[in-house]
């Protein structure tokens, strides 16, 4: 990682002091920490904490109003920055007039992958989604356009993965292919970050982040008994 | 090829491959009836410029007094773009980047300020082409209107148009990158309005009438100030090109997220939806350019299943639905004499009539797609099922509207009969498929809306709910015709009605016989 070593710093994702308002509301306020690289970050808080808005402002959609965020070095929404980041949304999104398969296939090729057809079936196999691969997302249940959104995040090539409530819609084995998957991508030294309220992910997580009103309240071990707090 | 380049040709792939999905997501029908419905409009606009001297009777005192107001009058519609242009900034515009757009391109490896000045040349491309065509139909209106009067509007309304577009885009993109208030824009323009009118009523050449004065370009005379509007217009789209790039993702991506919810919320016919979005929308700063001005909603539950598709229908109906009907039909008819002997837009009051007589005759249609396994047993096959409905309420309602015409006649004798007629026919049979329509697509239980303004985020899917009404009454281009051919007295005004009832009937009749086949299918 030249960017690493250039800054000095084992960190994949570095926030300091972000601070983010909307309409006089303060929904990030001095949030500071980091993400190292090979590890699972979860991000927990109650509704409206800001969990959101910070893997916004991380994938460089939202832009603080002060503070810094780095990726590997580069900052947040630069184009260095987001060419080393995926990201799934908490709405899956999909264009109506695309099959599954086209989906992951743009996604991979976005992101500098070609030929990745063995990974994308190997994505659709494990979220169970292989035979919708052909078919266009309309009339798919949320469950089923969720994976789809997993599926894309995960087609990608990436160094720092973020997804903000990746359980929502999905079943179990769903969820056992996306934890299959985070573990995976953990052992290829890729910094996960999640935004969640699910005991399970935390479970498997390395770090654990909870926001509280906008402010960081907890920084360290991951703790199930601190979801709700 | 590195990865900028990459990126670019899988940007144009995906351009491609949803290109190549555009059968899949719009059936071949609704592809067939929008084609109709670009024939239609294109036909309307046709027979009123060409009839336009014939249907609005202006004299020359008039005309005169127009021409000299044209300047100011085109002033004012570059003040109006620019308010407006600023205000849609100011909320957002003009680019709009939907979620699915923004999640897959934009956060991928991507070069934003490309991209959005892509999206920015095809809007100024597509508005350019846009206001041209429309510049030249208002010309060649006026040049009929206001005929022996050398100008070349055609040209000249072109030109205004165009100038107003680029104004507005210009605009669109200062408004959003300075973030005006849109209150402080609508007083600027209130203001400009003001001070245009006072200065044309108090001084016979203004200097705000100079500056709109490109509208009479073709007029030897015309002032050389006339030019710098049109010159700033361009420059202004020149500059938005290279300040698009400084757009920042976040209100787009706010904006499009609302606007993609609204569009749902709109397909669902969720009224509380779309008032409420508009409302978030309006609350973050990006109000939809366009909003509900009126919304009338028609339930399209039938109370029982229908015993066969004929005539036997109604016999079960209510006396007073009988009583509704007659007079629904019976001030159609009447209006549609008034629009005949007097002017056109006297139809405007028959228009709502016409629709709900074609809804009540043939209602019987939602519950046919709804349970087309009632219908099974009887020795209908492929083709037919849907067209019989139709069929026989419209033959109902030809007779009805018939007989209402000629007591009408008789009481007034406003029109003669063999004028009028075969438009009555054209009507009868023209509501009663576009009745039948509505109700196909209304079907399951849902409803039917008709939405005068729409939000643009759904103008496409209520195109075609608005299409209904637009053929139910699109006996108005036989009025048009037979007005024209009477005036003209050189084409027999039958051969005119004929032709404009081949060209409203042949089509409904076909999409009427390819949705059966749909039925058929579904089960």
């Amino acid at each position: 990682m030249a960017n690493d070593s250039k800054k000095g710093t084992s960190s994949a994702i570095s926030v300091t002091d972000v601070v983010k308002k909307y309409d006089g509301g303060v929904i990030l306020d001095k949030v500071s920490f980091k993400v190292s690289q090979g590890s699972i970050t979860v991000l927990v808080g109650s509704n409206g904490a800001g969990k959101s808005t910070l893997i916004k402002a991380i994938c460089g959609l939202v832009k603080p109003d002060s503070g810094n965020i780095l990726l590997f070095g580069a900052k947040a929404g630069t184009r260095e920055a987001r060419i080393v980041t995926s990201v799934a949304f908490d709405e899956p999104s999909l264009y109506a007039d695309l099959t599954v398969f086209e989906h992951l296939t743009f996604s991979a090729r976005l992101s500098g992958l070609e030929d990745s057809e063995e990974r994308l079936n190997e994505l659709l196999e494990k979220f169970e989604i292989d035979y919708l691969a052909e078919r266009l997302p309309r009339g798919f249940s949320r469950g089923q356009r969720q994976k789809v959104a997993l599926s894309m995040a995960l087609a990608r090539s990436f160094k720092v993965l973020l997804l903000d409530e990746p359980y929502v819609g999905l079943d179990s084995s769903g969820k056992t292919a996306l934890v299959d998957l985070l573990k995976e991508a953990r052992s290829q030294k890729v910094a996960v970050l999640i935004a969640t309220h699910s005991p399970e992910l935390v479970a498997i997580a390395d770090q654990m982040i909870t926001l509280s009103n906008g402010k960081v309240t907890y920084t360290g071990e991951p703790k199930v008994d601190r979801i709700e707090k | 090829m590195n990865f900028e380049t990459t990126v670019r040709s899988v940007a144009k792939e995906i351009n491609s491959a949803r290109r190549a999905h555009f059968f899949d997501i719009n059936d071949r029908l609704t592809v067939v009836v929008k084609g109709y419905f670009i024939v239609a409009i294109v036909g309307i606009i046709v027979d009123l410029i060409t009839n336009s001297s014939v249907l609005i009777k202006i004299d020359k005192p008039f005309t005169s007094s127009f021409i000299r107001y044209i300047p100011t009058i085109t002033l004012l519609i570059f003040t109006a773009a620019l308010s407006v242009g600023l205000s849609a900034g100011a909320k957002g515009g003009p680019i709009t980047v939907f979620r699915s757009e923004m999640r897959l391109v934009f956060l991928a490896g991507t070069d934003h300020p490309e991209l959005l000045r892509r999206k920015f040349l095809k809007i100024v491309f597509l508005r350019s082409y846009v206001s041209i065509l429309v510049g030249i139909v208002i010309g060649a209106l006026l040049y009929h209107l206001n005929n022996g009067y050398k100008l070349l509007p055609a040209v000249s309304m072109a030109i205004v148009a165009f100038t107003a577009s680029n104004i507005y885009i210009g605009a669109s993109v200062v408004g959003n990158l300075t973030r005006i208030r849109p209150e402080l824009v609508y007083l600027i323009s209130i203001v400009a309005a003001v001070a245009t009118y006072l200065f044309t009523i108090t001084s016979n050449v203004s200097a705000f009438a100079n500056l709109g004065g490109i509208s009479l370009y073709s007029v030897s005379s015309y002032p050389s100030e006339a030019l710098i509007i049109p010159v700033i217009s361009l420059i202004a789209v020149a500059a938005g090109f290279f300040l698009v790039a400084r757009f920042e993702l976040e209100p787009i991506e706010r904006r499009s997220e609302l606007i993609s919810k609204l569009r749902f919320a709109v397909a669902l016919r969720d009224i509380r939806g779309v008032i409420s979005l508009s409302r978030a929308l309006g609350d973050g700063g990006y109000t939809p350019r366009r909003l509900p001005r009126y919304l009338m909603k028609i339930t399209m539950r039938p109370k029982r299943s229908p015993v066969y598709l004929s005539l036997s229908n109604f016999y079960n109906w209510r006396l007073r639905r009988y009583i509704r009907l007659v007079l629904t039909v019976g001030i159609a008819v009447y209006a549609i004499n008034l629009s005949i002997s007097g002017a056109t837009v006297d139809g405007l009051i028959a228009m709502p009539f016409v629709v709900l007589a074609g809804l009540e005759m043939s209602d019987t249609v939602g519950s046919l797609v709804d349970h087309p396994n009632q219908f099974i047993n009887y020795a209908v096959e492929d083709g037919w099922l849907l067209s019989r409905s139709i069929l026989f309420p419209a033959a109902a309602l030809l007779i009805l509207a018939s007989v209402v015409n000629v007591v009408i006649f008789e009481a007034t004798g406003m029109v003669a009969l063999e004028v009028s007629a075969p438009i009555i026919a054209v009507m009868a049979i023209s509501a009663t498929f576009a009745g039948g329509f509505a109700h196909y697509r209304g079907s399951k239980g849902s409803s039917v809306s008709m939405i005068a303004m729409v939000p643009e985020a759904a103008a496409f899917a209520y195109l075609v709910d608005a299409l209904p009404v637009i053929f139910a009454n699109s006996w108005i281009i036989a009025v048009i015709n037979t007005k024209s051919a009477i005036a003209h007295l050189q084409v027999p005004y039958s051969e005119a009605i004929s032709t404009s009832a081949f060209l409203l009937v042949v089509p409904l009749a076909i999409w009427a016989y390819i949705s059966n086949g749909r039925v058929v299918r579904a089960e």
